[in-house]
């Protein structure tokens, strides 16, 4: 799965559809020997015995950080829609990602 | 008096309390300095002129930083003035609030003259994946400041302000710091709190300030740091005190870990630090050297995490409540994003993700390991001087091959420093002191009598 390998245009395009980036062609092409670079380079981690060892997220100790439940101060509504790219009655305006057809 | 903007911090504060001059005549001349300089340096994406000199009327010069001029690095948000992370997605932006860190400096009567430039979203260690162009290194305008805090070193060492703030990932305040000849002081992760900087990796984020020497960086470090509320992760503990200094390092164990100097190190940037490990060493320190975890695992690590969480982070820029769509993306933002998005992608996740969160726990058990031995960390900040302008066009690995000595201290949230150590043609050499998490006080008190004892940060370049 992580040994040396070439990422093929149709991964790649599957990798931009998941982060919904749209690409040209040539950054496809370029992106699949960049990312096919990087990932054999990062293929180094297998020369280690990880086994018993625990994944580390977080270095600074913290476990759940709780905060009493009052109210605070906070945006009004046109400042949080000041730089919206479209309004609607008081919302942010989206696209639709449900239609009536299919809900 | 000429040149307030050459000033230290602290000489500067003097100034300011003796009445030798007024906060609008210092923050005019950094202004002035910023006129001549920054056709060639390129150090600002915005400057922040007439509020400056307005503030600068009205300065209340009672306050730690009553009428100083900083610079700002442009992933600070700052209410009503432009913030763009150096992203065409964010041109123009206006932010509705401002960073939390920002927010206390200005309330302790910093005047922010300006937002600096960076690698695009903080991807980067040349500055010059900004979308608006690269910054030069004010010692020589043919190669690159570091980054991705670039514009916010080269800002200070070109007498543009006073002192700036930068973020660190993973090198971005230390490795500019030593390319451009700089002291950096990058804090314990969690120190400085997070709210309000565009976020890039944030399990390493971690503000600072960039100065001209260790004296000025710990109080403008003093002033950011702190618990706040909304930053879950930042430390449970007031603001961090200066501590006294020291007039010998008897009874200090240093470590200078032999896999910090690499086969292909600039021969110059390795005498200059075993110089001043020797320097160290005079001054009553104890020199061990140390066998660690070899770099080149925490490269493999950081560049999946990071990568990683770039692409989690930046999900949210859709054009829709802020900014513009995601085509307007640079190409590294691409680049990292695509990677990320792979390594979190179902059926990588464990062989990625998993396996370098792993890695990561050991890099931290080293680090305990060695602290047992050591008090702190000696090395290079960058295995080279800057680089030439054009260096990191089209290379996948550039930063991390640049920051390979800063990340695996980052990877475990430990504080450090850059300060200046030598030069090698002209270009500044940087040497690095880490210390164990919240010591802090150790980075400052090795990196102060390490200044008292040389004159390395006091050069200033030819511009």
């Amino acid at each position: 799965m992580t040994d040396s390998k070439k990422l093929t245009a149709a991964e790649v395009q599957h990798i931009a559809r998941l982060a919904r980036l749209p690409l040209s062609d040539d950054e496809i092409s370029r992106l699949a020997a960049q990312l096919s670079e990087t990932t054999n380079y990062i293929n180094v981690l297998q020369e280690l015995n990880t086994t018993d060892i625990l994944p580390t997220a977080q270095v600074n100790h913290k476990k759940n950080v709780f905060r009493s439940d009052e109210i605070q101060p906070s945006l009004t509504q046109q400042q949080a829609l000041s730089t919206a790219k479209d309004t609607f009655d008081g919302f942010f305006k989206t696209e639709a990602t449900i239609t009536k057809n299919n809900h | 008096m000429a040149n307030l903007n050459e000033l230290t911090l602290t000489q500067a504060l003097v100034g300011l309390k003796n009445k030798d001059f007024s906060a609008a005549e210092l923050v005019a001349d950094c202004f002035k300095r910023i006129t001549v300089v920054e056709p060639q340096i390129s150090a600002f994406v915005t400057l922040n002129q007439k509020q400056a000199l307005k503030d600068a009327q009205s300065a209340d010069l009672s306050l730690p930083l009553g009428g100083i001029p900083i610079a700002v690095k442009d992933n600070f948000l700052t209410a009503g003035l432009c913030t763009t992370a150096s992203s065409q997605v964010l041109a123009g932006y206006l932010p509705q609030y401002t960073a939390t860190v920002i927010k206390r400096l200005e309330a302790a009567g910093a005047i922010i003259i300006g937002k600096t430039n960076l690698d695009a979203w903080a991807h980067g260690s040349s500055t010059e994946t900004s979308d608006f162009g690269p910054t030069k290194n004010p010692w020589n305008i043919h190669h690159l400041p570091g980054g991705s805090s670039g514009g916010s070193a080269a800002a200070v060492v070109a007498g543009e302000c006073i002192v700036s703030v930068g973020s660190e990932t993973a090198g971005s305040i230390r490795q500019p710091s030593a390319w451009s000849g700089a002291t950096g002081f990058k804090p314990t992760y969690g120190r400085c709190s997070r709210y309000g900087v565009i976020a890039m990796a944030s399990s390493t984020d971690s503000p600072g300030p960039i100065a001209k020497n260790i004296e000025d960086a710990a109080l403008i470090l003093s002033l950011m740091s702190g618990r706040d509320p909304h930053d879950a992760t930042s430390i449970d503990e007031d603001s961090w005190k200066i501590p006294s200094k020291i007039t010998n390092l008897k009874g200090l164990k240093l470590g200078l870990p032999t896999a910090y100097f690499p086969a292909n190190i600039q021969p110059e940037v390795k005498a200059a630090v075993l110089k001043a490990a020797e320097t160290l060493k005079e001054l009553g320190a104890e020199i061990i050297e140390l066998d660690v975890l070899d770099p080149k695992y925490a490269i493999a690590v950081y560049t999946i995490l990071q990568r990683s969480e770039v692409s989690s982070n930046l999900a949210r820029y859709t054009g829709l409540r802020y900014g513009a769509d995601r085509s307007f993306f640079g190409k590294e933002a691409k680049r990292r994003i695509m990677l990320g998005t792979y390594a979190l992608s179902s059926g990588y996740y464990d062989a990625y993700y998993l396996k370098a969160q792993k890695v990561r726990t050991m890099i931290v058990n080293d680090f305990d390991k060695q602290f047992q031995k050591v008090d702190a960390i000696i090395g290079p900040t960058s295995p080279t001087t800057a680089l030439p302008v054009g260096a990191s066009e089209g290379q996948a690995m550039f930063g991390e091959l640049e920051d390979m000595l800063m990340e695996p201290s980052s990877l475990a949230g430990l504080p450090g420093s850059s300060v200046p150590c030598g030069f090698a043609d002209g270009l500044p050499i940087g040497l690095q002191i880490t210390a164990p998490q919240k010591r802090e006080d150790l980075v400052y008190q090795i990196s102060e009598i390490f200044q008292a004892n040389t004159d390395f940060h006091l050069q200033k370049p030819k511009l």
